[in-house]
């Protein structure tokens, strides 16, 4: 089950946030090594404290397994403050109705893969940050993901435009615009499971087709030194 | 709540009207018939978070309300300011949940001075994380409610928003924000009379793309549409033709 939780009703799910704060320093901090503030065990940076929209998946018992969070591009971003250099021209996009999703990952317990994670609680997540948005009078997503989550999206029905991509992180960052619009007619029609739509393992995905910036589909840059864009928080 | 007029239409005058009318209060009140709702309050502060610190509010309200409402000090009662402060998320106060009775006997007061029953909320932020609130309400029936909401919804996330930047940049010197070369880019071509779609093909980004660019032109210089932001974004310097 996917649960919305804002400031407004933190109180009753401090459980689910704190679950959610742990999970996101074992994501981005252990395992992926990112550059961000974890202390305690949790994960928190400044934007946590602009009053964001939490997608929260938690299981029956509300064990927390995936999240992501939502802000709008009028207010303050990580888009407009940690990509900024890398990605200057859609990283500044500003407007109520074009909002950001961060944090995106699901940690179910397995070895799944941790961000962008292939499964149904990844596939249960965009359908709800599709349908929230719709409901909301968003007209566009915008994400950083990598090339598989792009590729599994489409896969599964979803229009995704590339606004941008930078090599300086392995592997590659994509800008992905999710039309509200076109994505929530997927949802009409019903959703090729995400699961499904996997990519086979160890292939590159396939950027073919997309309405990408000219250079997206150089995969350049995979094997440099990891890098990270966000910044530590003090 | 006049079905005749396209909702583009409506917030491309809602747009001029937050750009022109002299002062916010006139604002609110323009917006109000323009929109065909009963009531339209603005909300935002001083404090940038707390509502009822050095509150800054221009509503439509009838005055004998607005007296009632200070009386009682309702400011520190009334639950949609409570949950349109620590929300990100528009909401139909529907969806309220009533904790105290405070806020029962506050509400219910509310519909007897003919406020609501029906109302959304949209919670609004600048790049400072300046947060302020727009709210429409509605006294008619809930099924031409509900429609009124789903088919405006889109059009009052935008005016919120619009309102908002106004009030910041008149009552608390916010300052515009900067193009970006895309957006440059995309205001230049429309000025040579290109459409959304030759920007797509010239730029080669999706029409979407183009659109949101534009979008987010307009909303930094503050303008009505594409036309207005090309003009401005010339007398400007911003681009030349």
């Amino acid at each position: 089950m996917i649960h919305v939780v804002q400031e407004w009703n933190a109180h009753d799910n401090r459980d689910l946030l704190d679950q959610m704060f742990r999970m996101r320093a074992r994501v981005f901090g252990t395992r992926l090594q990112w550059d961000v503030a974890c202390r305690d065990g949790s994960e928190r940076d400044d934007l946590d404290g602009a009053s964001p929209a939490y997608l929260i998946s938690a299981d029956r018992d509300r064990h927390v397994n995936g999240c992501c969070r939502l802000l709008p591009t009028s207010g303050p971003t990580l888009l407009a403050t940690c990509f900024a250099d890398t990605l200057p021209d859609a990283s500044q996009l500003s407007d109520g109705s074009i909002w950001e999703c961060t944090r995106f990952c699901v940690d179910d317990g397995s070895c799944a893969p941790a961000v962008g994670g292939i499964g149904p609680i990844t596939a249960a997540l965009v359908r709800s940050a599709i349908g929230l948005a719709r409901a909301n009078g968003i007209d566009t997503i915008l994400a950083n993901v990598n090339a598989a989550t792009v590729r599994m999206c489409r896969r599964a029905g979803y229009r995704i435009d590339i606004l941008g991509v930078t090599h300086r992180f392995s592997p590659s960052v994509y800008l992905a615009a999710f039309p509200v619009a076109a994505c929530g007619a997927v949802l009409d029609r019903g959703v090729v499971p995400l699961a499904e739509a996997a990519p086979p393992p160890g292939r590159f995905p396939d950027l073919r087709g997309a309405n990408d910036l000219r250079g997206a589909n150089d995969l350049r840059g995979a094997n440099e030194q990891p890098f990270s864009p966000w910044k530590k928080v003090s | 709540m006049s079905p005749l007029i396209p909702v583009e239409t409506i917030v491309e005058r809602a747009f001029d009207v937050i750009e022109s009318v002299d002062s916010v209060e006139n604002v609110v009140s323009d917006l109000r018939t323009l929109l065909g709702v009963d009531h339209v309050v603005y909300n935002c502060s001083g404090s940038g978070s707390d509502p009822t610190v050095r509150p800054y509010v221009k509503m439509t309200y009838p005055s004998d309300w607005i007296k009632r409402y200070v009386l009682m000090d309702y400011a520190n009662v009334d639950p949609v300011l409570k949950r349109g402060f620590s929300s990100a998320l528009a909401f139909d106060w529907s969806e309220i949940v009533v904790k105290s009775a405070q806020e029962q006997a506050m509400l219910r007061d509310a519909i007897g001075h003919g406020i609501g029953p029906h109302g959304l909320s949209i919670p609004v932020t600048s790049r400072l994380g300046h947060r302020g609130l727009f709210s429409v309400s509605h006294s008619g029936d809930v099924d031409v409610w509900r429609r009124y909401r789903a088919d405006n919804i889109k059009g009052l996330v935008d005016i919120a928003n619009r309102i908002h930047r106004r009030v910041l940049q008149q009552e608390f010197g916010e300052t515009r924000a900067h193009l970006t070369v895309r957006e440059v880019e995309c205001l230049s071509w429309s000025a040579q009379g290109k459409e959304a779609a030759d920007i797509a093909g010239i730029l080669d980004i999706s029409v979407h793309t183009v659109r949101d660019y534009l979008k987010s032109a307009r909303f930094k210089l503050d303008c009505v549409n594409v036309a207005q932001a090309v003009s401005k974004a010339i007398a400007h310097g911003l681009i030349s033709v």
